[in-house]
């Protein structure tokens, strides 16, 4: 019946060969013939071999292909019969499925793919995990690498024929208005590597990136249409970047670099922060780290090689091991998919609920129809269609209309995944979300699990027919089980929206709780302020007197209760420093810090245990050591006691408590 | 087109009469196609001549049917040869298709009876 079941053509070739061996044999027999006419005699009488193999399989696969061919236009033919039931139906599961493909999409395009726009093939994006080295200060994500891994990889890399290395940071341009842009510093090959020609200008050659070099920036095009109103003289006009005049050389087509977001700035890596090229080039691990395969390598030779060299580099720092992970750019070939491994499950597991909610609601639809049905269903069989046949026809229907709304599915999922994440950032997203293999599938196999959760209860509802020729009784309407069935719909539908009215609460909630979390002090009282100075090029002395002058002037205003300062704003951003402590024994540990103010403590209800805060003489004066106040769990890991007060803590450059 | 409805009504011609031969062939032995071949013919006093270009459609049909099955093996000559065996399903069609078969060459039996009479 099915055409991929049975036998094959060899297979039967073999049994035919079998056959006229075996009448060869019998003619040598017992008709005494000699083996070459017995064997001509023996093809002869079997006649037309390929004719007989041809019947043998063209009645199966016709007969599969013509029931098939018959049963998609019978279901053409009553879905137009009751076009507003198909349509109500397909629209239902069109939401149904179409929710899901968006969704997956979405994920599809931010986990699955690597968001490259040039040569996606030839893209990687190198890991790194270190342990065993207390010095190595993270400057951002723990997996970046270091300026020694970069020079190292850059020159000795065979399977790679370009290593680049960036970093995202924020930008502030100072022309008439002051403008933040989020930005890159790169190395000054990743132009060339990554991205397609220049809109206007040119882009970074290898003498931008000496450090005698002038500063130099390539705009994106979206910030030169946004916030340059495309202006056409931009090309060599210079601004004050990050508190250094640097001038404009190319503006870079917005293209992504195995990211979802096109930075709107790039800057060559020189320009960064001064001391990690003053520092030993292990020291600071602030780069990300990616390139270009070398013609003919693959990822995992590329990986092999890396890790090989980066065992070398180990050696010279004894007791560090590095261990190197090159991928092609998804997230998802990372461990734990950069942390989106176990919210897909979530968000995907909620919709195929809504989906499994849809279903029920089409099913009930559908069982209506098949109750109307079954006079018609009586007559097919009683004039002699198996049951089995009917009901591949009933089934062909369903996966005709959840077919149709799969289409309208991938529609969706053409056009809506942008938008939506869109909305989920402010930056602008240069992912591309088109339909592939994987979102085809995903939505081909929604459509077909749909069809069978539709279609199989109404269609096994329409054959539940007493075939003994009371055709009239059938006629009159519903019988004991259909009212079951349908008792069965309506409380597996309450019961997923349950389920899913309490999902959603779940989420509420704890949104709730993430917007007012059980805080010391009223964080609707709170304003927070950030005022970068440092990039604005204020020096050390000149910020610290700005504050002396800001914050009494800001205690003067009415309703303003008390000013605080901080290195850092309330629950954001961390900074981290390593420990040393010989207060009792030697000890080291890496934590986070933030200076503060005295009035930090007040404001923030943090509570004092012992000792005192900060003097306001201490807050102006820049001597060491300096003092510290540490929390109740650092005192504790590093087993300090009350009256070990005022004794010294080797914090990164001598401090004390 | 006209070619395919002569053969389709060829075999609904031989369905019946082929099926039956065969499935009482396997009613004690497993057997190839060509020793099916031959016990028909040896048993009919080679009245009855089996069509090859018939022959294997139909045994491919009874075993889609599920009322025999179908394993490699060695012959009586060791020549590998495909065997077919009864199923349990077939032993039953067997004897449904006998019964069918006996009522009507019966009744057909009594018309030409009647008609000669």
């Amino acid at each position: 019946m099915w055409p991929w079941r049975g036998r094959s053509d060899e297979d039967f070739a073999e049994e035919i060969h079998s056959h006229i061996a075996h009448e060869t044999k019998r003619m040598v027999e017992e008709e005494g013939l000699n083996i070459e006419d017995a064997r001509s005699r023996a093809l002869c009488s079997f006649g037309n071999i390929t004719k007989t193999q041809e019947r043998v399989f063209e009645r199966r696969h016709i007969a599969w292909l013509q029931d098939a061919v018959q049963d998609l236009r019978y279901s053409i033919r009553q879905i137009r019969r009751s076009p507003q039931l198909a349509s109500a139906v397909v629209l239902t599961l069109a939401i149904g499925i179409g929710l899901n493909s968006v969704a997956f999409s979405v994920i599809n395009g931010i986990v699955f793919r690597a968001q490259v726009s040039r040569d996606p093939a030839s893209f990687v994006r190198t890991y790194s995990t270190v342990t065993g080295d207390a010095q190595r200060q993270f400057h951002g994500t723990p997996t970046m690498g270091t300026l020694e891994a970069y020079h190292t990889f850059r020159e000795g890399a065979q399977t790679l024929s370009a290593v680049t290395g960036s970093v995202w940071r924020t930008f502030t341009i100072q022309d008439a208005v002051v403008l933040k842009l989020r930005g890159k510093f790169v190395t000054c090959n990743y132009i060339s590597a990554h991205m397609g020609p220049m809109r206007r200008g040119r882009g970074f050659v290898e003498n931008d990136c000496s450090t005698e070099a002038q500063p130099v920036v390539v705009l994106s095009e979206l910030a030169w249409a946004t916030r340059f109103q495309r202006d056409p003289a931009i090309v060599g006009r210079t601004f004050n970047v990050n508190n250094r005049f640097a001038t404009v050389i190319g503006v870079a087509p917005d293209e992504v670099v195995g990211e979802p977001l096109t930075p709107l700035i790039l800057m060559p890596y020189s320009q960064g922060p001064a001391e990690y090229f003053r520092d030993p080039p292990h020291l600071h691990a602030w780069l990300d780290l990616s390139g270009r395969l070398a013609p003919g390598r693959s990822v995992d030779e590329a990986n092999a090689e890396l890790n090989v060299m980066a065992k070398a580099l180990d050696r010279l720092h004894p007791g560090r091991t590095t261990t190197i992970l090159v991928t092609n750019g998804a997230l998802i070939a990372i461990p734990n998919g950069g942390g989106t491994t176990p919210v897909m499950p979530l968000v995907l597991g909620g919709l195929l609920l809504v989906l499994a909610m849809v279903c029920t609601n089409v099913t009930t639809l559908l069982l209506a129809r098949a109750a109307a049905r079954r006079h018609e269903m009586a007559v097919r069989l009683s004039l002699g269609a198996s049951r089995a046949r009917v009901l591949r026809q009933l089934l062909t229907e369903s996966l005709v209309l959840t077919l149709s709304a799969g289409t309208v599915s991938l529609g969706l999922a053409y056009y809506l995944p942008r938008p939506i994440a869109q909305m989920l950032t402010e930056f602008p997203i240069g992912a591309s979300f088109a339909v592939d293999w994987r979102v085809l599938a995903y939505t081909g196999g929604l459509a077909l699990v749909a069809a069978c959760a539709v279609g199989v209860s109404p269609a096994f509802e329409s054959l539940r027919i007493p075939l003994t020729g009371r055709l009239l009784s059938v006629a009159r309407g519903g019988t004991h089980t259909t009212t079951f069935v349908r008792g069965m719909l309506i409380a597996e539908q309450l019961a997923i929206s349950l389920a899913l009215l309490v999902g959603m609460g779940l989420v509420l909630r704890s949104q709730d709780q993430l917007l007012k979390p059980d805080l010391p002090y009223d964080p609707d009282a709170v304003l927070v302020a950030n005022i970068d100075l440092k990039s604005l090029g204020y020096s050390h002395y000149n910020a610290l007197a700005f504050y002396d002058r800001l914050v009494p002037r800001l205690q003067g205003l009415p309703g303003i209760r008390s000013v605080a300062v901080s290195s850092l704003p309330p629950f954001l951003g961390m900074q981290r420093i390593v420990l040393k402590t010989d207060v009792n024994g030697p000890d080291s540990l890496s934590t986070h810090v933030r200076a503060a103010s005295a009035s930090y403590f007040g404001m923030m209800g943090i509570r004092l245990v012992s000792g005192r805060l900060f003097s306001s003489a201490e807050a102006r004066m820049v001597r060491r050591p300096t003092p510290v106040i540490v929390s109740e769990s650092l005192a504790r890991a590093l087993s300090l006691r009350p009256d070990d007060m005022g004794r010294r803590l080797s914090v990164a450059d001598g401090s004390a408590v | 087109m006209s070619t395919r409805r002569d053969e389709q009504e060829r075999i609904a011609l031989l369905q019946g009469t082929l099926d039956l031969l065969i499935l009482r062939t396997l009613l004690f032995d497993p057997q190839h196609g060509h020793g099916i071949t031959v016990s028909i013919q040896r048993q009919s006093d080679n009245a009855l001549l089996v069509d090859h270009g018939s022959l294997y459609p139909a045994l491919q049909r009874l075993e889609d049917s599920g009322w025999i099955s179908a394993a490699w093996g060695v012959s009586d000559n060791n020549r590998k040869a495909r065997f077919y065996t009864l199923t349990k399903a077939g032993r039953k069609q067997l004897g449904a298709q006998t019964r069918q078969w006996e009522r009507l060459a019966a009744a057909i039996g009594k018309i030409l009876g009647a008609e000669e009479a």
